[in-house]
């Protein structure tokens, strides 16, 4: 409680790292019919992914104000952000050919959280944390995903249309992100977090889908009240 | 200071993707031009000569690209069995205007498998595009056929038991027919069905269009009577075919009394071509080539009833490509 107290009406700054590696992409059909294309796909890959269902790395800056046990934060960052998504398509009994597409984004974020210190001691705070923010993106890249195979005349590439989830799972329009989270403060210095991010609506029009993000945070807070307390002991 | 941020943002931002609004939809890249004839007709004979006209269109595998009405007559030449064959005329820039609202039956030869026809089901992505092109001027109905294969009714199962103009409910049914492959070809039963299914439909343009990857084989009627029937009702037949396995004169005849088209495709990457531009080809203004070709036979006089096939080859003379075979057929009036 004393920590609490001493750090009411506090303002922090600090560097934030994120990475988020675990992805769900979902889109809520059977089947997808794209707009640029005659192809037509199943669903088959609305799940959880560790990895391989991208990866997005973010650094940002933090800004962050705390009042008795709440806390309200800033955090603008600059990200990279990957996912991807695959679907099949029937080509011959037992056999359906699996497409991933894949798309890479530079990505402009500054959500806004308000979190609350749960639990305390003279060293470790413990909060929870949600918000939401806008994301302005530049699609950098959209693709099939596949073994560079150009020499191939099987290259899925030439059977498949590398537009055809746009509008479905990626545009460049801006969009908002929720965010959630449990985090634990040591000595004020260093937040360590596991955070959900969800994109708020759909990416495209053709279909309602979501995309969800797991990963963790890192803030360094810079120590300026360190400092001040240091200056104001050796008066 | 000023211009080196201009400098790194202009350089962040150049790899960026625009997403531009797309209007054509798109073909698999990975097709081949190819060729159909729109029609074959017998034109004269006398003892051992016989001439026969066609209308071909070539088309360019592009899916927003226009049929190839100007390659020269150099670029053409004709054989076939039995004696001499020769282009004796040759206009090209030729406008078939086939236009008006129809009705089609498609049928889909399900027999056998389609492991090197078509490994990749390029057909229903054709057949796609047919079906959004001819939304909603043209009531489809479409089936798969084949004999203790792996449909539900025989000799089709069709998607439904009704022509509509919809597309969008057909998809499923149509891509997934790849799945289900098996048994024997009973092509000849499943026109039969198609025609009494087009006979009563009120349209002007009534089409029959099979894609087919292997002869009849266990058909209770021939093809002879099949051909009367189009013919009675007044719906052309149209036939495709992909691979090496079918006889290209036998079907041809079919198509080709019947006043429909016709497309033999040594592969799926020229099947696409033709299966894609079905509805510029059969109600559209395809511009193509007219030819009229003499046959002059080595032994004996042309006999009334007697059909003849001639094989007309195309290539480009600058890339090379030599397009699948455009194949005329006639048969001697009695």
């Amino acid at each position: 409680m004393v920590c609490v107290q001493a750090a009411a009406q506090r303002f922090h700054v600090g560097v934030n790292f994120q990475y988020l590696i675990v992805k769900k992409v979902k889109v809520e059909a059977d089947y997808i019919i794209p707009a640029e294309s005659y192809n037509f796909y199943k669903v088959i890959d609305n799940r959880w992914k560790l990895f391989s269902g991208g990866q997005s790395i973010l650094i940002g800056t933090t800004l962050q104000l705390d009042y008795k046990k709440f806390y309200i934060a800033l955090e603008p960052a600059y990200e990279l952000n990957s996912y991807t998504y695959v679907v099949s398509s029937p080509v011959a009994p037992g056999v359906d050919e699996k497409v991933t597409f894949g798309a890479l984004m530079f990505q402009v974020n500054a959500p806004l959280f308000v979190g609350f210190h749960f639990k305390s001691s003279n060293l470790i705070r413990y909060s929870a944390f949600a918000g939401a923010g806008p994301a302005i993106p530049y699609l950098f890249d959209f693709d099939i995903r596949e073994p560079d195979r150009s020499e191939d005349e099987n290259w899925q590439y030439d059977r498949y249309h590398y537009r055809d989830m746009i509008d479905i799972l990626y545009s460049d329009d801006k969009f908002w992100n929720a965010i959630a989270g449990m985090g634990v403060n040591f000595a004020g210095l260093v937040r360590v977090d596991i955070r959900y991010v969800r994109r708020l609506g759909s990416p495209g029009t053709l279909y309602k889908a979501s995309i969800h993000n797991i990963g963790v945070g890192l803030t360094y807070y810079l120590p300026f009240h360190v400092l001040k307390k240091k200056v104001y002991y050796e008066e | 200071m000023k211009s080196k941020v201009i400098v790194w943002v202009a350089f962040a931002l150049a790899g960026c993707e625009i997403i531009y609004d797309n209007d054509d939809k798109e073909l698999p890249y990975n097709s081949l031009d190819a060729g159909v004839v729109l029609a074959s007709r017998y034109v004269s004979h006398s003892g051992t000569e016989l001439v026969m006209e066609a209308d071909i269109v070539l088309l360019d595998h592009y899916s927003w690209g226009d049929d190839l009405p100007f390659f020269g007559e150099d670029e053409f030449s004709v054989d076939g069995e039995g004696g001499t064959y020769e282009i004796i005329s040759f206009l090209d820039d030729q406008v078939f205007d086939r236009a008006g609202e129809g009705a089609a039956v498609i049928l889909i030869d399900q027999s056998g498998n389609y492991e090197t026809a078509d490994p990749y089901n390029y057909r229903a992505k054709g057949l796609n595009k047919f079906l959004q092109k001819s939304h909603p001027q043209y009531d489809h109905l479409i089936g798969g056929f084949s004999k203790d294969g792996a449909l539900a009714n025989e000799p089709v199962e069709y998607h439904s038991a009704s022509f509509s103009t919809t597309w969008e409910d057909k998809l499923q049914f149509l891509f997934f027919l790849a799945k289900r492959t098996g048994g024997t070809n009973n092509v000849y039963d499943a026109i039969g069905d198609g025609l009494s299914r087009l006979k009563d439909h009120p349209a002007n343009n009534r089409d029959l269009i099979v894609l087919a990857h292997s002869d009849d084989e266990v058909s209770n009627v021939g093809r002879q009577p099949i051909i009367d029937q189009a013919l009675a009702d007044d719906i052309r037949i149209h036939f495709i075919t992909v691979g090496n396995d079918v006889d290209a004169r036998q079907v041809g005849v079919a198509s080709h009394t019947t006043g429909g088209m016709f497309a033999s495709c040594p592969d799926y990457l020229s099947m696409v071509t033709v299966v894609g531009n079905l509805r510029h080809v059969l109600d559209g203004s395809p511009n193509g080539y007219t030819i009229r070709v003499r046959f002059v036979k080595s032994a004996g006089p042309i006999q009334p009833g007697e059909a003849v096939y001639a094989s007309v080859k195309v290539t480009d003379q600058y890339s090379g490509y030599e397009f699948n075979p455009l194949l005329i057929t006639v048969r001697v009036p009695e």
